[in-house]
């Protein structure tokens, strides 16, 4: 596969979003205040000696800025841009191309995203700053790094299992309202509002593939997760992953038998 | 003429469409059961196009020029026929046939997509590596493209700050930088100024001189057909009615004349209806319609009746014997 055209849809990407710099600086709205937000909830409730499922306050407040970081960068919709094209034909414009739209559009959400993840970097560490009393680094310095791997890995399931979504359009005309939905779904299933471990019904939550986007990562780094389990995760997340390429690969072909390029 | 670019036998396409019926009750019903037709675009046409051939495709709206044009760059399906195009089976959207077509869309463009706020320069980038092209490559064709467009001032302006027109030849020139061997370009005037539109048929026919390609070309502007079509196909409803060069569809479409009159002196309107059909009247100067036969005939009576300046017996251009056409097509 030729990696030229991809990369190139990801530097133009990211250009396209620092044009728009004040979306950016704004973005840091969304990792800043929902941890401070829940601070004082959790504090309420966990406050003094106090733990819940293994969380005490320290642990809470830690898993609220790592998982908001994670979940606030990942983009659980793909791009509704997407089924929007399918339904008005602007998706001619790409199967023109001699490259593949998952792929083009991948790089181009990895692309605008990138100008983000390291404004999120800032509101992450600002929040860490503010609330340092609670904050915890993990005891063992490869957790960073391999919890932020996993995420990535995660990111590249959660955009696949949006574009799945948006290529729905090939048959409703209109997915937007599916997606956003979904999405919705997602960002609770990924652990974005309560840990998935103190949940009722923990072991459904546990079993599907969103956790990996938020949930599964800050486990890493909480140091929830021990080293020996992480091989059959990694395994799991790719056995997700593989399923949602076939599946993307299938309904593609059979959605464009069914395209009748709107338009022109 | 070259080798084959086009072929096309018996080509079918027939959409589903679904129906709605007007009004918040029409939408009400509609959320539960759903109506559909079927419309055929295409019944089965057949045409071939060659290297170095500009083929004009024509027709009234709705006709199947854009569907024909979809499926030749495999963004559609056929429902039945057979398609090739520089060998390939479109549909199959293989590599090397998309690297060797363009597809040109008015109104619409992949830079306007994605590269909106950047600069034409990173537009044409992201196209020389969505299509491989070398350094040297890209930087040969741009040089071409740059001179024939007279882009050099526009390459570091953002897009979204171009006119119309310039916009409209920055995407064809980003069209052609991997130097297509056929060019597909639908309604590619279309909402363009006159001098934009001249300029944009210019390039077009300098790129097939210069590069030998084969060219497909729909407008409803009938001077783009006559400035570039060696050929017109004329399209309605789904099937061909009408074949040649743009002189030749006009004396097939069209058997009648316009004569122009000069009179002497000022002429009254039932004085000439009398004597044929007048198209327009003003002063003494008057516009006849009139078959070739009858030409001489109302020459010679309008001779015996009026004291006449001059005289021209002019064909009418195509889009006057495709108006005419249509009119007695019903």
């Amino acid at each position: 596969m030729r990696l030229r055209p991809y990369l190139r849809a990801l530097q133009v990407q990211t250009q396209v979003t620092l044009r728009y710099r004040g979306n950016v600086f704004a973005f840091l709205s969304y990792v800043l205040i929902p941890p401070l937000a829940v601070f004082f909830l959790w504090r309420a409730v966990l406050g003094g000696e106090r733990a819940l499922g293994g969380y005490d306050l320290s642990t809470m407040v830690t898993y609220y800025i790592v998982t908001q970081y994670f979940v606030a960068n990942t983009a659980f919709s793909a791009w509704t841009d997407i089924g929007e094209e399918i339904r008005d034909g602007r998706l001619t414009l790409w199967l023109l191309r001699p490259a593949s739209h998952y792929g083009l559009y991948f790089a181009r959400n990895i692309g605008g995203w990138i100008p983000y993840w390291i404004a999120g970097l800032l509101g992450a560490a600002a929040v860490a700053g503010i609330l340092h009393r609670y904050f915890l680094l993990p005891q063992e310095p490869w957790r960073i790094p391999m919890a932020v791997g996993f995420w990535l890995l995660g990111v590249v399931l959660a955009f696949t299992w949006g574009y799945i979504l948006n290529l729905l359009s090939f048959w409703t005309e209109r997915s937007t309202g599916i997606v956003l939905m979904a999405d919705a779904a997602a960002v609770f299933l990924a652990g974005g509002f309560v840990p998935l471990d103190i949940l009722p019904l923990k072991e459904i939550w546990l079993l599907l593939p969103f956790r990996f986007a938020g949930w599964f990562p800050t486990q890493i780094y909480l140091g929830r997760v021990g080293f020996a389990e992480l091989p059959r995760e990694l395994g799991l997340l790719l056995g997700w992953l593989l399923t949602f390429l076939v599946l993307q690969k299938l309904i593609w072909r059979l959605g464009l038998r069914r395209y009748q390029g709107a338009g022109g | 003429m070259g080798e084959i670019v086009v072929y096309v036998k018996d080509l079918r396409k027939v959409y589903r469409r679904a129906l709605g019926a007007a009004g918040l009750s029409g939408a009400a019903k509609g959320l539960f059961k759903r109506q559909v037709e079927e419309v055929t675009a295409l019944k089965g046409v057949s045409f071939e196009v060659r290297e170095g051939e500009i083929l004009g495709y024509i027709g009234p709206n709705g006709a199947g020029k854009t569907t024909t044009l979809k499926i030749l760059a495999g963004v559609l399906f056929p429902t039945a026929g057979e398609v090739r195009v520089l060998g390939y089976v479109p549909w199959r959207r293989q590599r090397a046939f998309l690297k060797g077509i363009s597809f040109v869309m008015s109104g619409r463009g992949l830079l306007e997509e994605i590269t909106w706020d950047l600069p034409v320069l990173d537009g044409f980038l992201l196209i020389k590596d969505l299509y491989g092209l070398s350094d040297r490559e890209f930087q040969s064709a741009l040089g071409e493209l740059v001179d024939l467009f007279e882009l050099s001032e526009l390459l570091k302006a953002p897009l979204r700050q171009l006119s119309h027109g310039q916009r409209a030849r920055v995407e064809l020139a980003a069209a052609l930088l991997w130097r297509p061997r056929l060019l597909l370009l639908d309604e590619p005037t279309l909402g363009l100024d006159l001098m934009s539109q001249a300029a944009l048929r210019g390039f077009v026919r300098e790129y097939v001189k210069r590069t030998g390609a084969a060219c497909i070309v729909t407008s409803h502007y009938t001077r783009d057909i006559e400035d570039l079509a060696d050929r017109v196909l004329l399209l309605d409803h789904g099937e061909f009615v009408a074949e040649g060069s743009p002189q030749e569809l006009v004396r097939k479409l069209s058997g009648m004349r316009r004569l122009r009159v000069a009179f002497e002196r000022e002429v009254a309107a039932e004085e000439l209806e009398a004597l044929g059909e007048v198209v327009e009247l003003d002063g003494a100067q008057a516009v006849f319609r009139v078959s070739a036969g009858q030409a001489k005939e109302l020459v010679q009576a309008l001779f015996a009746r009026f004291p006449i300046h001059d005289f021209t017996l002019e064909e009418p251009d195509l889009e006057e014997a495709l108006r005419i056409y249509f009119e007695e097509a019903g």
